[in-house]
């Protein structure tokens, strides 16, 4: 119950009109961007990260939190009119939505899509809120040995479990930690991996890398295959057009609290992600529902269900980020880095130290969530008409935007070469299947990684076997192994079988 | 866009993707080998009171060394390239790129808005092939609105170069 009276201290600090405002800016632009066709939330974050580190602490995270839930929106709203989604999470959501915009019923998807997300969202910020805490109070406890095996968990788990490939993600992961490693070092002020570069010696921004390897390079990508924007072109919407009919909430109520209950626990995960919760809901509904064959031919409940575990799934992710201080994917890495570029410490220690920025936050979520669904029904016209008339320009704008962003940092013109070197960088890789999340997970986390250990051994006096004589530290050391062993060993073995299986039926 | 269309993508079809993923694995191992020579030579990797600087990125060039080389003899087993084709459409990019950079260079002579200006007449214009007189008036529109919040609203002032401006 001392979670209530926090929250409504939040909600004390959070409603007065500059936090309002920046709430309300920050759904609005994080649905633009993220309608941008190939643009998910991790790409719209990083092209606004640049304009939100100009507030103070509280409303930088209120807004940075409010691009997050609009850019997830606005990814909805490509990956249903255009069949583009910006990210694994909306895959699903586009077989059925799309075939919806085939249908003429466009509105309609993207209508459920807002009110799915606003249900999901609002009921797992709710179980955030007592939840989180609750995980703090245990987390607390953790010293440096045992912070160092939650920082190889999270690191292992989106290595191994979200690649297709689990030694490119391992080997992107140890490519994120070098890099996180060239500058200064903390602790002897020695030079490290810096070349003798002046620029280098205070290390690689987090921003300039970020908008270079999501930004810049889904413009890249964007620019090899021109926006087909055929349902833009042919439909004018109206507001009416978004408002589900009562069939429409007949067969989307269940959905929607079946995603939200699949999505949450998911999302909480480390390296589980969104994008999985999306899959489990949208299989589980497909197994569940009356008419299965409609679902993937244009089914109002294959918009609902997915939708609502993508929320419930990006929302249950703030829970590690915030108590623990382990982002689990790299959307929940970017904004760890804002925080901690704000000079906070993600973790239980935020929660006891600086409640007068957490608090606002998790009650702007709540906020967030009421403006998302009353903006967007309200605005998916205007939205539609924007990206209708921009399309020529989108790319044009967005390279503008990111070299203003990033320049406007330090005033450096290094940084915005780092930008055009990661962007080709990450347009190499995701051309040959390198995953980006391990890389950006380490490099958030590798300075955190290194101090913890370095922390761990100093009390040790330089005895490694701390790491495994305390429980915790030990618990979490065998997850690693385990998925470091134990996972790509068990992929082997299937694919050995379905190969024989394959051979004998031939 | 234009009615002439984008260009024309390149295919690398299974060989040349294989190529692809050797050549990148082996920049990947150069990278890793210089790192952990740096690492190894130049940093100390004990310290008194523990681990020293070099600690922890001597293993991780180790590890992503190691990785790379694995990662390298896949490549050429051409397991990551069998029955894929890497469609690349470059010159798009490549003229983004040296718009960008070309921006970069001219921010003392131009300014910051200066130099968007131009990077933005580019990128519409010859990248996306936009009518020009749209370009130019959509190209100026985006270059105010950008004074306006970043010097008048966001009072952060930027460089103007060279130019005469107030």
């Amino acid at each position: 119950m001392e979670a209530v009276g926090y929250l409504l201290d939040g909600f004390a600090v959070l409603l007065n009109y500059e936090n309002v405002l920046f709430a309300l800016t920050g759904v609005v632009l994080g649905t633009l961007v993220g309608a941008l066709p190939g643009f998910g939330p991790s790409a719209g974050i990083a092209i606004l990260l640049p304009l939100v580190f100009v507030l103070p602490p509280a409303g930088g995270l209120i807004m940075m939190g409010a691009i997050y839930y609009g850019a997830m929106y606005g990814n909805t709203i490509s990956a249903v009119l255009l069949n583009m989604p910006g990210d694994a999470a909306s895959v699903m959501t586009a077989i059925d939505g799309n075939k919806l915009t085939q249908q003429g019923r466009a509105g309609a998807a993207l209508g459920i899509a807002a009110i799915a997300s606003f249900i999901a969202g609002t009921t797992s910020v709710v179980l955030l809120t007592f939840v989180g805490p609750a995980l703090a109070q245990v987390a607390i406890r953790f010293g440096p040995a045992e912070y160092f095996g939650l920082m190889l968990v999270g690191l292992t788990a989106v290595a191994g479990l979200t690649a297709n490939a689990p030694l490119k993600g391992f080997v992107m992961a140890m490519l994120g930690l070098l890099l996180s490693m060239i500058g200064l070092d903390a602790v002897s002020y020695q030079h490290r991996l810096t070349f003798g570069s002046v620029n280098l010696m205070s290390g690689i921004g987090f921003v300039p890398l970020i908008v270079g390897l999501f930004g810049l390079a889904q413009i890249f990508l964007n620019l090899e295959s021109p926006i087909k924007a055929d349902a833009l072109s042919a439909k004018k919407f109206w507001l009416r057009d978004v408002w589900p009919t009562a069939a429409d909430w007949r067969q989307s109520w269940r959905p929607i609290v079946r995603g939200t209950l699949i999505g949450f626990p998911v999302g909480v995960l480390p390296g589980a992600g969104a994008s999985i919760a999306t899959f489990l809901a949208y299989a589980y509904q497909k197994r569940r529902s009356k008419d299965p064959d409609a679902m993937g031919e244009g089914s109002i409940e294959g918009v609902a269900a997915p939708e609502a575990a993508n929320n419930a799934a990006a929302t249950g992710a703030f829970i590690p980020m915030l108590a623990l201080g382990i982002p689990g994917s790299s959307t929940t890495a970017i904004l760890l880095a804002a925080i901690i570029m704000w000079g906070m410490r993600p973790g239980p220690l935020l929660f006891a130290q600086r409640p007068e920025v957490l608090w606002p936050f998790v009650s702007s979520m709540y906020i967030g969530n009421v403006l998302l669904v009353i903006i967007n029904l309200a605005l998916i016209p205007l939205f539609v008409a924007l990206l209708k008339a921009s399309q020529n320009y989108l790319n044009a704008f967005i390279g503008v935007f990111a070299i203003v962003g990033v320049y406007s940092i330090n005033y450096n013109p290094f940084d915005v070469w780092v930008m055009i070197g990661f962007g080709v960088v990450g347009y190499i890789l995701r051309k040959l299947d390198y995953p980006l999340p391990p890389l950006i997970l380490a490099f958030v986390l590798g300075p955190m990684a290194e101090e913890s250990l370095r922390q761990a051994l100093a009390i040790s006096g330089g005895d490694l076997t701390i790491f495994v004589t305390r429980p915790i530290s030990a618990l979490l050391l065998a997850i690693v192994v385990g998925i470091v062993v134990v996972v790509p060993a068990v992929r082997v073995v299937r694919r050995r079988r379905r190969t024989q299986a394959s051979g004998a039926a031939t | 866009m234009s009615e002439r269309g984008p260009a024309p993508p390149v295919e690398l079809k299974e060989n040349a993707a294989r190529i692809a993923h050797v050549v990148l694995t082996g920049v990947f191992i150069v990278v890793g080998a210089v790192l952990l020579l740096m690492s190894a030579t130049t940093l100390r990797y004990l310290a008194d009171e523990g681990p020293g600087p070099g600690f922890v990125p001597t293993w991780a060039s180790l590890i992503f060394l190691l990785g790379s080389i694995a990662l390298h003899i896949q490549s050429w087993r051409g397991i990551y390239s069998k029955g894929r084709v890497i469609s690349l459409t470059l010159r798009p990019a490549i003229a983004y790129v040296a718009a960008m950079a070309g921006s970069i260079l001219l921010i003392p002579v131009l300014g910051l808005l200066g130099s968007i200006f131009a990077f933005f007449l580019v990128a519409a214009l010859v990248v996306e092939r936009c009518p020009v007189w749209q370009g130019l008036l959509v190209g100026a529109g985006l270059t105010l609105a950008l004074h306006l919040l970043f010097v008048e609203l966001m009072r952060i002032p930027l460089p103007k170069g060279l130019l005469p401006l107030p």
